[in-house]
Formats: C-alpha cells, structure tokens, sequence
C-alpha cells in the first residue's frame, strides 16, 4: 500500500486483484497514451484523480512511490476452493498440456480486455467435472469471473510460465531449422 | 499416424490448407494446424501429446517451413485415367481467360483449379494427332478431383506458366493500355490549359478504367463483333491465332477497344 494525496492506494500484488492488474496493463497497452497520461490514467482508475493538480516534480514521486512493488516469489498456487468447487492447476509438478497452450496461446494473441483471468481459467480446471466441460466458453467465462477477484500476485507467475513455455517451443524450433532455405 | 518425409508426400488439398493457415492465432497453433494438416487427423487428436512430442514432431516435418521443388509431372494418373499436361501455346482463349482470373485471385487456394484446366484427358484421332478433352467442364466443378495429387506433381507448373505468360503478353504489349498506373491517379485540374481539356482527360481516363475492368469482356465483344452467339466459338480458339488477329486489327486500325 502507498499513501498518495493522502489517500491508501494498492500497488502490491497480493493487494491489487487480478482484475486491477488486468485494467492497469490495459492502461499501459494503450498506444494512444503517452507516458505520462498513462500513469495519469492508472491514478484515476486507483482513485486519486488528484494528482492530476499535482506539481510535476511531485507527480514523478508519486509514481516512484506506486512502482515500488515487490516482484512476487514465482509460487505457482496449485488449487484454490470457491463456492465448495476445488479448481486445480496441477498436481505435482506444473506443466502446460498441448490442448491448454493452444486455448491460452489464442486468448493472448486477440488481447481481450480479460485475457489474463480467461488464460489462468484454461489453467484452473474445477476437479469434478470431465474434459470436455473445462474448456467450454461459458464454463472459462464463469471460472475467470471468480479469478478476476484473487490477488494478483496468483497471475503473475502463471504469466511468466506460459511465456518460458511458449518461447522454449520457439526456440526449439528455431534450433532445428536453422539454415534452412 | 502416418508424417510425410517431404514435400513429395503432401497432397494439394494439404497444401491448400497449409497455405491457409493463419500466423494471427499464434506460433504453437500454428505448429499444431500444421502437424494435422500433415498428419491428415484432427488436431484435438494431437492435443492430448506433451508439448515435447509436438516439439520433435514438428521437428522432423521442418522441411514444410520451406517451399516446394517447382518440378511438375508431364502426366498424372487420376482413378485410372491418364492427364497429359497440355502444352501453353496450345491453350485456348477460354482457358488463358480462367488462368488469368484464377492466377489473379489467390492462385494457391486455386491451384487444383489451375491444374484442372492445364491437365486433360486425351484421345488420338484416326491419323495419330493428339486431341486434348475438349473445355467445356467448369474448373469449378472438377478442381476437387485433383486434390489427391503430390503437390511436387504440379507445382512447378504455376512459376513456368507466369514466365511463358509474361513472355507472351510482352509479345504482345501494343494490344493492352500503357499506362495502367497513370489511370489510376487523380487529374489535377490546374495542369490543363482549359476546363474542356481537363473534362476530356477525365473522360478518357473514365473509359481507360471501364477497359481495364471489362478487359476480356470487351476483347471477346470485339471478337464476336457484338454478335454474342459466337462468343462461345470465339473462346474455343486458339490463344495464339486470337492475338495475332488481334494483332493484325490493331495494324489496321480495326479495333476500337484498347485491352487489358
């Protein structure tokens, strides 16, 4: 938590939820935005409009102070229990299955406003249903509408999993097919 | 599961379906479309592999991210029939026309329509010529009996026929308007020394697009001299023997419509 204009604001992952992060990184992706409006638009939404009246020099401390997040321990959480439902990533030792890469590869690539909750809700499957049923659309709409809620800190190392997974892949072909005409 | 050691394995519906895969959806579904395209099974069939198994399968089809050897096969055997590939100087008009639109509109998704029409059924006459099955099916119709042909049978033929189409309407360039980019940009009215000079640069420039949208139609129109119940004669014939009368009309001064 930072205090800017006098008001707590969250900047930590575990206090921000993964619907704050996904609005923040939607700020930040918006090529519209120079630098500065962007932070601008980041204290809006966090509810300091404010320090759009701030001197410059205190508005630069302002976002200092807000990017002095910790970056989070890289725990991949393996389940979590919602409504009696248990939803659970992996078992033993995380590892993205063929079918989960090309689901999360396509929510990525079209960079829904969403994207990050419906990629870990690929993840997360609620253990007493069947195959078939995880991967539905409404059934991904429901589980990232309860991901939205949890802490961002649960996002943020599924995010650099699925993008060490991704580019391992690259890389693996890149090395094949190299000087190849 | 069956993985094609090359390009000699894949046939043209493969291959139509490769080339219409989509980069947009991502670099592992990509490799996975291509794995089933290749492996001629569904792709749900191979999401149940370890992302390694796709890994090293793709690894040993990596020759599909390089082209095909442009080779193409004189003759080709469709269900028991033979197809000899009919040489360019003897196409038709009819049949450079459907070349032309199918080369012009995304030639790869067509080009089992392209080898419809460049590979016919043939007959001897009493004296020992060859008769090529007359055109008078709809590539449209047909293109799908080719789908099962190696992409290597006939690939080569689309880079030889571009050659030999470009040769042959350099040949014959003095038939088609000169200036095709010109027609397409805007006159600026205060180059002209008059409004009426202008308005009949405009006007000419009018009739330069009307050509080159109604280009064939109008050639065939001249052909047939307005007469449209010839128009189907006048496709049957010689590609060669139209444009040199052509040629010769436009020496005369006869023909009116500009090509191309």
């Amino acid at each position: 938590m930072v205090t800017i204009c006098n008001k707590d604001i969250p900047n930590e992952l575990n206090e921000l939820t993964i619907q704050q992060f996904e609005d923040i990184t939607e700020i930040h992706a918006n090529q519209k935005l120079d630098n500065v409006e962007k932070h601008l638009e980041v204290f809006k939404y966090m509810g300091v409009p404010e320090v759009e009246d701030m001197e410059f020099e205190d508005f630069k401390e302002a976002i200092r102070l807000f990017n002095t997040a910790k970056t989070p321990e890289g725990i991949l959480l393996k389940r979590f229990e919602n409504d009696g439902y248990t939803y659970q990533a992996y078992d033993q030792d995380f590892k993205l299955t063929a079918k989960d890469t090309k689901h999360i590869e396509k929510i990525l690539a079209s960079k829904h406003k969403g994207f990050i909750s419906e990629a870990l809700a690929v993840i997360f499957k609620r253990t007493d249903l069947s195959k078939t049923e995880h991967y539905t659309d409404a059934h991904i709409k429901l589980k990232s509408k309860i991901i939205r809620e949890m802490p961002a800190e649960v996002a943020v190392p599924y995010l650099v999993a699925i993008a060490e997974t991704i580019n391992k892949q690259v890389e693996s072909l890149n090395e094949s097919t190299e000087g190849l005409a | 599961m069956k993985v094609p050691k090359g390009w000699h394995e894949v046939k043209l519906y493969q291959f139509k379906e490769l080339r219409e895969l989509k980069d947009s959806e991502g670099f592992f579904n990509t490799q996975l479309e291509t794995l089933a395209i290749l492996l001629d099974v569904p792709s749900d069939e191979l999401e149940e592999l370890s992302l390694d198994e796709i890994g090293e399968l793709f690894k040993s089809v990596k020759w599909v991210l390089s082209e095909p050897k442009k080779a193409h096969a004189n003759e080709v055997i469709i269900d028991g029939d033979t197809y000899i590939l009919k040489p360019f100087k003897k196409l038709t008009l009819d049949e450079f026309i459907d070349l032309n639109y199918f080369l012009t509109n995304d030639y790869l998704k067509h080009i089992s329509h392209i080898v419809s029409v460049f590979y016919r059924r043939i007959n001897t006459d009493n004296w020992g010529n060859i008769e090529f099955e007359p055109y008078v099916f709809n590539p449209f119709d047909v293109f799908d009996k080719f789908d099962d042909l190696n992409i290597t049978q006939v690939y080569g033929l689309i880079p030889e026929f571009l050659k030999w189409r470009d040769d042959f309407l350099k040949k014959y360039e003095n038939l088609f308007n000169q200036d095709d980019d010109e027609d397409d940009e805007p006159l600026d009215v205060k180059e002209f020394d008059s409004l009426e000079e202008y308005k009949e640069s405009l006007k000419a420039q009018e009739q330069a697009k009307k050509s080159k949208k109604w280009g064939w139609e109008s050639l065939l129109f001249d052909l047939c001299e307005g007469d449209l119940t010839k128009i189907k004669a006048v496709g049957e014939l010689p590609l060669i023997f139209v444009f040199n009368m052509l040629s010769m009309r436009k020496e005369m001064g006869y023909l009116e419509t500009p090509k191309g």
